[in-house]
């Protein structure tokens, strides 16, 4: 049996005319943890959508379970839970009308999973969704995926519209959802700061393009950001192989890199950039999400 | 799973179904004590001679509260689902799409049916109490397609709302109107009874042959055809 649970292969994807990614490669293996990273816009609402079947890419293929992501089993569906971007749910059931509804379509239902969620939040079984805070039906959409018990979760901005508290909370559960089960994730959000600790693996998508796909560890590992000040800045710093990103701020400018010290500082001086003061700084993952990405 | 699904719509709509069924009621209450008055003020003779050789219909007041009873429960039903694109929780349960979509769209109808179905037997049960079998029959015959036309109506207003692109759903939704101006065709009571006795069951097939369409919306959406 495959270790993929998730494999995406050449995808590629237009509205219209308009190119959203190329060549989209990855494979989500049994038990990990995956991220798929990028900008507003980038692309990751439309993965999530091929992945689920709700959009149909303009080529190449995405399997799930190893069923083409567009002609999923009834019997597949129910090994993998969807959360909608913004904890989407039915709003006009209240908390104990939706656990019903869900627990007829899942055999193995665990509706303890569920009520012990709730229990944090301060409502009432009779509370309608509809009158809930944003965090509090995250919680109710997270409660009815750890019932459903799925094998694959798949995680649409679950930050979407939440403050700190809920956030933690919400990672709380899953992260120990996880650990216990060795259930497999494949997660989206667009607050990279919550999911260093969490992720295994993630690609990063920049507009129309792949910029990376690597163990999360990987590349926190590898990819560096080097300060310095130049002795004679030139307007505009050309991006290649070894300079990822740059930016100069006054009288600093900082390279972003996969390569070592040595050979960023070689590759600097053969572009005639005369430097001093490089020192190399310490990256959070948004930092270096930002880094590769950069901030517009 | 059906049970599920039938429960999820009964709360979505019950309110709006229960209010559809008042103003339906409402409606038939209404016209009945029209046809209690008039058989209190006219001969009788004279009104069966208005029905037959006039072609007048005591039920006008019915004629488009079926269409606005199509027209509602569509939206209360389907609005939602479209709404923050709550379909997606839909397709995503565990079942075939199709089977998910027939059976919302098969409550809608169903519950219709149930409305309908009281309207028509009050109306004739009291109709009975005044005219002969061959004028309610005819009178049947008469409000039938109007009935039909609030499936008509409603399975139209299914399609429009899961399908994905706007220049669809106006396509859609014109040919769903002229689609219902067939049921209109005729409201005077000689008339219909001619022009509808022979073609309501040809009504009842055209039904059953949009009806499925909801698959092909379906179908787009998954698609995510524009």
């Amino acid at each position: 049996m495959s270790n993929a649970v998730v494999q995406v292969k050449n995808l590629t994807h237009h509205y219209g005319d308009r190119l959203i990614f190329e060549n989209l490669n990855f494979q989500i293996n049994r038990g990990s943890i995956f991220g798929l990273l990028g900008k507003n816009g980038t692309g990751k609402t439309t993965t999530i959508n091929i992945l689920n079947g709700f959009l149909e890419p303009t080529s190449g293929q995405c399997l799930v379970f190893d069923e083409d992501s567009h002609k999923l089993s009834p019997q597949t569906k129910s090994r993998v839970g969807f959360l909608i971007e913004g904890h989407i749910q039915y709003s006009f059931m209240n908390i104990k009308q939706i656990e019903k509804y869900y627990s007829g379509f899942y055999p193995n239902w665990k509706k303890e999973a569920y009520w012990e969620l709730l229990k944090k939040l301060q409502v009432t079984e009779t509370q309608k969704i509809s009158k809930m805070s944003c965090g509090q039906r995250s919680q109710i959409a997270l409660g009815l995926l750890l019932a459903q018990n799925p094998d694959l979760l798949i995680l649409d901005d679950f930050s979407m519209g939440l403050d700190a508290g809920y956030r933690r909370l919400f990672l709380d559960y899953l992260s120990d959802y996880i650990q216990a089960e060795g259930k497999t994730v494949f997660i989206t959000s667009h607050i990279i700061q919550d999911l260093e600790e969490l992720l295994d693996d993630c690609v990063i998508l920049d507009y129309k393009t792949v910029l990376m796909t690597m163990p999360i560890k990987k590349f926190m590992d590898e990819f560096k950001h080097f300060r310095c000040i130049l002795d004679n800045p030139p307007p505009v710093i050309q991006k290649d192989d070894i300079i990822k990103n740059v930016e100069i701020l006054k009288n600093k400018t900082s390279f972003f890199t996969f390569a070592e010290e040595s050979v960023l500082l070689n590759h600097l001086e053969k572009l005639g950039l005369k430097h001093h003061g490089v020192q190399q700084v310490k990256m959070s993952l948004e930092d270096a999400f930002i880094g590769l990405t950069g901030k517009y | 799973m059906i049970k599920s699904l039938i429960y999820k719509e009964w709360l979505k709509v019950r309110w709006t179904l229960i209010a559809l069924g008042m103003l339906n009621l409402l409606v038939v209450v209404s016209t009945c004590v029209s046809i209690a008055n008039a058989f209190g003020l006219i001969d009788a003779s004279k009104l069966y001679g208005d029905i037959v050789a006039l072609q007048n219909l005591f039920y006008y007041d019915l004629l488009y509260i079926p269409f606005l009873t199509g027209l509602l429960l569509g939206i209360v039903q389907f609005y939602p689902e479209i709404n923050s694109s709550r379909i997606k929780l839909t397709l995503h349960l565990p079942m075939k799409e199709s089977k998910a979509l027939m059976t919302m769209q098969l409550f809608g109808i169903g519950s219709m049916f149930l409305i309908f179905a009281v309207d028509v037997i009050i109306l004739l049960w009291f109709s009975s109490k005044y005219f002969p079998s061959e004028i309610i029959n005819g009178m049947f015959i008469s409000i039938l397609p109007w009935l039909l036309a609030g499936f008509v109506i409603y399975i139209f207003i299914t399609i429009i709302f899961v399908d994905t692109s706007w220049s669809r759903r106006a396509i859609i939704g014109l040919t769903g109107l002229a689609f219902v101006n067939n049921y209109y065709l005729s409201t005077m009571y000689g008339g219909t009874t001619y022009s509808y006795s022979e073609s309501w069951f040809y009504f009842v097939i055209m039904i059953i042959i949009i009806s499925p369409l909801i698959l092909w919306s379906g179908n787009n959406y998954k698609r995510g055809v524009k």
